[in-house]
């Protein structure tokens, strides 16, 4: 019998699954032993059922771009990605310190603004980013804390060094695809585990909600947490439900909501009842009609006079977005340093200043070269992919550069590491990165083992979004 | 309880059940039509005045109504929107289903939205809607298997029974004053009564008590009484008010709907007619189902 | 001078709506010009009333109604005594101004375009005649330099712009009402380079003659203006803000002090109306009341 491993040559990047000589390293060799013995053609019976049970169970997303706004599950790899100890803790370690110095900023930008006014971020950047939120100026969140909630998107360079390639801290998703893949993947493919212990990832939603409740307001005795959705139509509605489940919280919409006397409160069949912690999943724009985009639907109005109020924590805090916005990253280090006294565990990816005069000039004149993205996007729209880009594109985006420079940032090519794949004749090497989650309550910062890695299904690809073609994996990391 | 959880899980029952009895009267019409046993024509405008759908202009005839009752995708009254419209309200709470209950809406829906008129053929039709009437069935089933007896399965039993009554009473009202026994069999059929008739009385055909049967029946879970006391209990139930006393307005009305039925005689609806008897319950219903949307699902916030 | 102002606002909805929730900027300011002696909101239907400062250190109220209802009515009383002394401090050049301020880099807001106050098309043509000033030139003549030439091009029209209306659309008009002139005058300013922001606020008809605005609530500008810091221009009557003006906000632009503005549940539309009464007490009133102010400290004593 062939084995599906036969043909796997790794190109150029850093292969996750095999050394140099081609070998399986040492962490993957059980798997690898598992796999000898599979036939390509079980493989990809195995690919269709897990589809279908994955359909079945709901488990979708809706591609904005999709006039029908249909239903697709975000495909699921069956070949899980392994991540040992000894990676694993400079990647935790490394996630909690980035996101307590984004805390960190995020309360000096809506407080006293030292950093600003030490000149270390400029003032230039905060104030026009389009997700600094004037009104929360002078707004302390409970005990401080804005982003109750990231995921951290981290990459591999040639090396093998873990980079990160951009911080999310306004609603990030896709922990439910971590807690679906490794439920799935057990169900449907047990023999993969032999020899493995990966950590559990079940816990997350214990763990969301230990974070959650800690968050509330100091005078709410026995808080109430809900988890507020955009509705049905939002691309991770699913993740929405599936928390609200294992959390044991309500699941609402804006319209359930109402707010009096400055405190929250849901329309139930008993009456008002209140709310002391709204995990939200709504943007900024949208979560308060009154005081933001006065056409949503989506909100609750008078959601921010109970915010400022202190009547309501909501999780991640109102203005958190101008700590990711593309234009601030570059900064983040220095945000370590200055809030830490501390230096970085996890690097930056090399990255170019367009509202700077040379640096944009450098872009200009290597935009072929260059991966150009949008400072206020995310999801891996509004970007150009230089190597890949047609000479159109090139031009389209040199003149939006030019017309409006601090919108754009750039970064050389990054050749993710690239992971064993199912395709359709065996196995091949498939561009991954990593997205860890760290859950914030005060000071304490918290990274489950539970990781999401998203694969670029198409070849030679580097985005691995969702909303672009991505798939996912299990991500297994491995205890001691 | 969300308000609008509520009244999701309310309509998502109200539109399985609906899905159910339509594709119930939609079969037995199409079969009871074939061998010319009634006028085919009459009973298939009778089954549109059931739905609600306006007849065609054309000819009255099968392949039309079955396109139209059973797939018409421009009103929200045929049976592959209420199958949408229950997914959609049943994707809305989600979080209060069980798999169980999700998986089965959810099959239903796909099986619905992968046919067409010329998917199933002419020759189709049965068991399409055989299989339409199973799953609706089986949801049913498995919310009283698998939910706890909470506000959530008292909204679905609500929605359930109230849609029921509903459909038993727009069949009375569809039927002509002259029907003759096909044509009542042809209804106890559609409400999934002609088996439990004839073993319930065992004398020959009686229009009168058949009308009580489908009226007045306490044991026979389609009757007009039977639905009206489910309803009244999972009022009761929600509210914590004995039977017999009223917490809100929707348990007035259901009381009065019911002890309307409670002590009325077959001879009493015969004499009050058919059609009249239909018209006076459907409007109690209607009340009925307003008064419980303003007890349970208010537009404007209480208190 | 010594005022008493009512300032009244009344929605009419011909279908009821609910959950109507407003923000309310109509408490005046208190500050080194002016001290407002007393404020009283009143809404009907009845609502808890809720206060707070925002950024822009104006005093905001806010209120919801969750039931249903057809009209909302809203009643800001007040009393203010303004007393603006005359600039001490000397006049900034630019050079002063924009280049050596230390306090710059935090007025970026009032350096920058915002909502209602964007350049546009037409508007460097506009500002070219006034140019902008030089390193030594006085930045205070430039101010109001700019004021005569805005008050001069524009006519003041009701009804030609609505509240929405950005610098650009009144620039094409060259008419509209003072949230226009106040609009074009902060363009000008953050164009040059001076903080501007816009206040709103009331004027009284003190000096007779007519005085444009005084029907209403009112609205101007002000420029950073170094040692001298806010300094106030009503573009509209091309004059400096003197005693008989009651500030009640300042902000970017209208977008962040609006009088009154709110969201409500139902499918309706609604009418607005506003009625705005600005009373100055008489000379005799005011010794009157200054005598009993002293009596009744002299009884305290």
């Amino acid at each position: 019998m062939r084995s599906i491993l036969d043909r796997y040559a790794p190109a150029s990047a850093f292969d996750e699954f095999a050394d140099a000589d081609g070998r399986p390293r040492a962490h993957y060799e059980a798997l690898a032993a598992t796999l000898e013995g599979i036939s390509s053609a079980d493989f990809r019976h195995r690919v269709t059922t897990v589809n279908t049970v994955l359909l079945q169970l709901g488990v979708t997303f809706t591609v904005y771009s999709d006039t029908r706004g249909t239903e697709r599950i975000l495909p699921f790899d069956l070949i899980p990605r392994i991540i040992p100890a000894s990676d694993w803790d400079p990647i935790a370690r490394g996630v909690a310190q980035r996101v307590l110095a984004l805390n960190a900023f995020l309360n000096d930008v809506y407080g006293e603004g030292r950093i600003m006014r030490e000149g270390i971020v400029p003032r230039e950047l905060v104030y026009s980013s389009v997700h600094f939120e004037r009104e929360a100026i002078g707004i302390r969140p409970p005990h401080g804390t804005f982003i109750h909630v990231s995921g951290i998107d981290l990459v591999r360079d040639h090396e093998g060094t873990f980079l990160v390639l951009e911080d999310n801290v306004r609603t990030p998703s896709g922990i439910s695809y971590v807690l679906e893949n490794r439920d799935v993947l057990k169900r449907s493919f047990p023999r993969l585990f032999e020899g493995y212990e990966p950590r559990p990832v079940d816990d997350y939603p214990r763990r969301l909600r230990d974070a959650l409740l800690a968050s509330a307001p100091v005078q709410a005795a026995d808080p109430v947490i809900a988890l507020l959705t955009p509705g049905i139509h939002n691309s991770a509605y699913f993740e929405h439900t599936l928390l609200a489940r294992r959390m044991g919280v309500e699941l609402v919409e804006g319209n359930d909501l109402f707010v009096r006397d400055n405190m929250v409160y849901t329309k139930t069949t008993r009456g008002p009842q209140r709310i002391d912690v709204l995990y939200r999943r709504v943007d900024d724009d949208y979560i308060d009609p009154l005081y933001f985009r006065p056409d949503s639907s989506l909100g609750i109005a008078g959601l921010f006079d109970a915010y400022r109020a202190g009547n309501v924590t909501l999780a991640n805090a109102i203005g958190t977005g101008v700590a990711d916005d593309k234009a601030i990253y570059p900064y983040v280090p220095a945000m370590i340093r200055y809030y830490l006294s501390e230096e970085p565990v996890l690097d930056n990816v090399l990255t170019f200043d367009c509202s700077d005069d040379a640096e944009r000039q450098h872009v200009l004149s290597r935009l072929e070269a260059l991966v150009v993205k949008r400072t206020s996007a995310s999801g891996g729209y509004g970007m150009l992919i230089g190597p890949t880009s047609t000479h159109a594109e090139r031009a389209e985006f040199g003149d939006a550069i030019r017309a409006n420079p601090r919108d754009f940032i750039a970064q050389p090519v990054v050749m993710l590491s690239s992971h064993p794949t199912v395709v359709e004749d065996g196995l091949a090497p498939r561009h991954v990165d990593l997205r860890p989650f760290a859950l914030l309550a005060g000071n304490r910062v918290d990274v489950p083992p539970a990781a999401l890695t998203r694969v670029a299904l198409v070849e030679g690809s580097l985005v691995v979004n969702s909303s672009q073609g991505g798939g996912s994996k299990d991500t297994w990391v491995l205890a001691e | 309880m969300l308000s609008r959880v509520a009244e999701s899980l309310y309509w998502t029952a109200r539109n399985v059940e609906r899905a159910e009895d339509l594709a119930r009267l939609i079969d037995v019409t199409a079969m009871r039509s074939v061998d010319r046993a009634v006028d085919a024509e009459r009973r298939w405008l009778a089954a549109y005045a059931v739905a609600g759908i306006a007849p065609p202009d054309g000819e009255i005839e099968r392949n039309a109504a079955i396109e139209r009752i059973v797939f018409g995708s421009e009103t929200l009254l045929s049976i592959t929107s209420c199958v949408r419209i229950a997914r959609r309200n049943a994707i809305g709470v989600r979080a209060e289903l069980t798999t169980e209950i999700w998986e089965c809406i959810n099959g239903l829906y796909l099986f619905v939205e992968a046919h067409s008129p010329r998917a199933i053929g002419p020759d189709g039709a049965s068991s399409f809607l055989h299989a339409i009437r199973e799953s609706a069935q089986a949801f049913g089933g498995i919310c009283d298997a698998t939910l706890a007896r909470e506000d959530a399965w008292m909204f679905l039993r609500i929605g359930r029974y109230l849609e029921r009554a509903a459909m038993t009473a727009r069949v009375l009202r569809a039927m002509e004053p002259d029907a003759g026994p096909h044509v009542w069999q042809l209804v106890l059929e559609a409400c999934c009564a002609s088996e439990p008739y004839a073993r319930a009385r065992q004398q020959s055909f009686d229009p009168v008590e058949a009308l009580a049967f489908l009226a007045l029946s306490i044991t026979f879970p389609r009757s007009l009484r039977f639905c009206l006391h489910e309803v009244d209990h999972a009022l009761h139930r929600l509210s914590g008010a004995p039977v017999g006393t009223f917490a809100t307005s929707a348990e007035r009305t259901s009381g009065r709907i019911c002890s309307s039925l409670d002590y009325a005689g077959a001879a009493d609806l015969a004499r009050e007619g058919t059609a009249n008897v239909a018209e006076r319950i459907t409007a109690a219903l209607d009340e009925l189902g307003s008064s419980i949307t303003s007890a349970y699902f208010p537009r404007v916030p209480v208190g | 001078m010594r005022f008493t102002i009512a300032h009244r606002t009344r929605y009419r909805y011909p279908v009821p709506v609910h959950e109507s929730h407003t923000i309310a900027h109509l408490q005046p300011r208190s500050d080194a010009s002016q001290y407002c002696t007393k404020y009283e909101l009143t809404v009907a239907p009845r609502a808890r009333v809720f206060s707070y400062g925002d950024r822009f250190g104006n005093d905001v109220q806010h209120f919801a109604v969750l039931p249903e209802h057809d009209t909302l009515e809203i009643i800001a009383r007040s009393q203010v005594v303004t007393a603006r002394g005359a600039a001490r401090a000397p006049a900034p050049t630019r050079r002063s101004l924009v280049d050596d301020d230390p306090l710059r880099d935090e007025l970026w807001d009032f350096l920058h375009e915002s909502r209602y106050v964007r350049y546009g098309e037409g508007f460097e043509a506009f500002a070219a005649p006034l140019g902008v000033p030089g390193p030594d030139d006085d930045v205070v003549e430039w101010f109001r330099a700019a004021s005569k030439a805005i008050n001069g091009e524009f006519v003041y029209e009701t009804g030609q712009t609505d509240v929405h209306a950005g610098v650009e659309e009144s620039l094409a008009l060259r008419r509209g009402v003072c949230q226009d002139f106040a609009h074009v005058l902060i363009a000008l300013c953050r164009h040059a380079g001076i903080p501007a922001r816009y206040v709103s606020g009331y004027i009284h008809s003190a000096g007779g003659g007519e005085t444009l605005g005084a029907e209403a609530s009112h609205a101007w500008a002000e420029a950073y203006l170094g040692p001298r810091g806010w300094v106030g221009i009503d573009p509209t009557n091309d004059t400096w803000i003197g005693d008989h003006f009651v500030r009640i906000a300042t902000g970017r632009d209208y977008r962040d002090v609006s009088p009154v503005r709110g969201v409500y549940v139902g499918a309706s539309s609604s009418s607005m109306s506003v009625d705005v009464f600005v009373e100055a007490l008489s000379p005799v009133q005011q010794q009157r009341e200054q005598q009993m102010l002293e009596q009744q400290e002299q009884q305290q004593q």
